[in-house]
C-alpha cells in the first residue's frame, strides 16, 4: 500500500490520468450497450474503415474514366429519345399532377382519420458535436409533454415527412435520433408498389438512406423517384409519414433482396422546426 | 497560476463545444463538422502540461458526451488521452503561426479517428467502428486542419498565451 502511495506521488500526471481514464471506461461499460473484446473484429473495423476509403477512391477515379466513353454513345440516343419524349411530356405533366394530386389527397385523409396525434411544435437549437453519431437537440421537453420515443415530424415542401425519435427527455429540452443516424431503423413501404422494406440510416445527413430486405420481384414495379412512406408495422412510427424518395435501386445477384438509395424528404440541412407527435390520450 | 490561466482553458473548452453544436452547427463541409474543441485542447495542452492537458480534455469530452448521442465516457476517454498526450510536448516544439497547428492539430484528429474506433468496437458496436473512418471523418481531419492556424493565432492575441516561445 505505501509502495502504491508512493509511486502515485513520484508520478503524479501518470495516476491522474490512469484515474481518468478508468472513470471514462468506466462510464463507457456502464453506458454502452455491451462489452466485448475480439481482436479479429477490431482489426477487421479499422483495416476495412481504409478500405472503404481507398474503395471509393478508386471507385471514383474509374467512374470518371468510364464516363467519357458512354458520354459520346449517350449523346447520339440521347437527341433521339428527346424527340420522342417531347410529345409525352404534355399528356404526362398533366396525369402526373392528377395523379400526384390525388394520393397526396387519400395519404392525408387516411392520416388524419387513422391517428389521433396532438403535434407539439418544437425549434432545434442544437445539433450533435461528433461526425460519428447524429443528434438534434430541441427546444421543448416533459414539462410541455414530452416523452422517449415520441416520433418526430416536419414538414417540407408540402410533405410531412418523418424526422426522427425522441430518445432523451429533459424538463426543457428534448434529444432526437434523426432517421439519418447508423442506429435508427424504421419500418417503411413503397407508397406506389405498395412493397415493404426496412430504412437504415448511413449517418450523415448529405447521404442517402438505405432501404433494404426489398422483395426482388418488385424491382419492375419499382421506378426512380418512387416515394417511401413508414409503413406503421411494429413501430412507434405511425402509418403513412413520408420519408423520401427513391434515388436508386440495387440488386446483386447473390442477395435475395433488392437495396434502394432513399433520399429524405426532409432537407436536414435547412431544418429549423419540428413537430413531436404527442398521444391525445 | 492566475484565474484566468487556471478556470480560462476548461471554460473556453466548454464554450467552444457549446457553440461548436449550437451557433456553428451549421459550419460543414460536405456534412462534416470540425471539432473546434480538439483543436482549442491541442493549444492548451501543448501550452499547459501534461497534468493540465489531461484535465482540460476530461471535462471538454465529458461535456461532448452529455450533449451528443455518444455514451457516457467515449469522448472523456478521447480527450483525456490526447490531452495527456499533446501535454507531453510542452517547451519541446516550436509553434509556428501555420505549419505546426496544422500538423499536430491533424494527428490529433487521426488518434482520435483510431482510438475512436477502437472504443467502439470494444464497448458499442463493431459496425460503428468503420464510421470511425467514413469519409465525413476524413473530411473533418482536413477542416480541423485548415482552421488550426486561425485558431491558434487567435488565443495568441491573449497576452497570458504568448509569453512562453521556447523549442527544440
Amino acid at each position: 500500500m505505501f509502495k502504491i502511495r508512493k509511486i502515485a506521488e513520484k508520478n503524479r500526471a501518470g495516476s491522474i490520468l490512469f484515474i481518468l481514464l478508468l472513470i471514462s471506461v468506466i462510464l463507457l461499460a456502464v453506458s454502452g450497450r455491451r462489452i466485448s473484446f475480439k481482436p479479429k473484429e477490431i482489426g477487421f473495423s479499422v483495416i476495412s474503415g481504409f478500405q472503404k476509403v481507398f474503395s471509393e477512391t478508386g471507385n471514383y477515379f474509374s467512374r470518371t474514366i468510364n464516363s467519357i466513353g458512354e458520354l459520346k454513345k449517350l449523346r447520339g440516343e440521347y437527341n433521339k429519345l428527346r424527340e420522342e419524349l417531347n410529345e409525352y411530356q404534355v399528356l404526362a405533366r398533366d396525369l402526373a399532377e392528377l395523379k400526384t394530386e390525388n394520393e397526396n389527397l387519400r395519404e392525408l385523409l387516411t392520416f388524419s382519420s387513422e391517428i389521433n396525434y396532438s403535434p407539439i411544435p418544437a425549434q432545434i437549437i442544437a445539433k450533435d458535436p461528433s461526425n460519428i453519431f447524429s443528434s438534434i437537440v430541441v427546444n421543448k421537453g416533459s414539462r410541455h409533454g414530452v416523452e422517449k420515443d415520441m416520433p418526430v415530424i416536419a414538414y417540407n415542401e408540402g410533405f410531412q415527412g418523418l424526422v426522427g425519435k425522441v430518445i432523451v427527455v429533459s424538463p426543457f429540452s428534448s434529444q432526437i435520433k434523426p432517421i439519418f443516424d447508423s442506429t435508427c431503423y424504421v419500418a417503411s413501404r413503397l407508397q406506389n408498389s405498395r412493397y415493404e422494406g426496412l430504412i437504415s440510416g448511413r449517418g450523415s445527413d448529405s447521404e442517402n438512406l438505405l432501404m433494404q430486405y426489398v422483395k426482388k420481384y418488385a424491382r419492375e414495379s419499382i421506378k426512380y423517384g418512387d416515394l417511401v412512406i413508414t409503413s406503421g408495422m411494429n413501430s412507434i412510427y405511425p402509418k403513412g409519414i413520408y420519408i423520401g424518395r427513391v434515388r436508386g435501386i440495387h440488386a446483386k445477384e447473390y442477395e435475395p433482396s433488392l437495396e434502394l438509395d432513399v433520399e429524405t424528404i426532409i432537407n436536414f440541412g435547412k431544418l429549423e422546426y419540428v413537430f413531436i407527435l404527442g398521444t391525445d390520450e | 497560476m492566475t484565474g484566468f490561466k487556471k478556470w480560462g482553458s476548461i471554460v473556453i473548452i466548454i464554450v467552444s463545444v457549446l457553440v461548436q453544436t449550437t451557433i456553428l452547427r451549421n459550419f460543414t463541409i460536405a456534412g462534416a463538422r470540425p471539432d473546434i474543441a480538439l483543436v482549442f485542447l491541442v493549444f492548451f495542452a501543448n501550452f499547459e502540461g501534461k497534468m493540465r492537458g489531461q484535465l482540460i480534455g476530461f471535462c471538454g469530452g465529458f461535456i461532448e458526451d452529455l450533449l451528443s448521442l455518444s455514451p457516457l465516457g467515449f469522448n472523456s476517454f478521447l480527450k483525456t488521452l490526447i490531452g495527456f498526450l499533446y501535454g507531453i510536448t510542452k517547451g519541446k516544439i516550436f509553434i509556428d503561426p501555420i505549419l505546426m497547428p496544422a500538423i499536430l492539430t491533424g494527428i490529433a484528429t487521426l488518434v482520435k479517428m483510431i482510438l475512436g474506433a477502437l472504443l467502439l468496437s470494444i464497448f458499442i458496436d463493431p459496425v460503428l467502428a468503420a464510421e470511425a473512418f467514413s469519409v465525413h471523418n476524413w473530411i473533418a481531419l482536413g477542416f480541423n486542419m485548415l482552421l488550426a492556424p486561425f485558431l491558434f493565432g487567435f488565443m495568441k492575441l491573449f497576452r497570458i498565451y504568448r509569453i512562453r516561445q521556447d523549442g527544440f
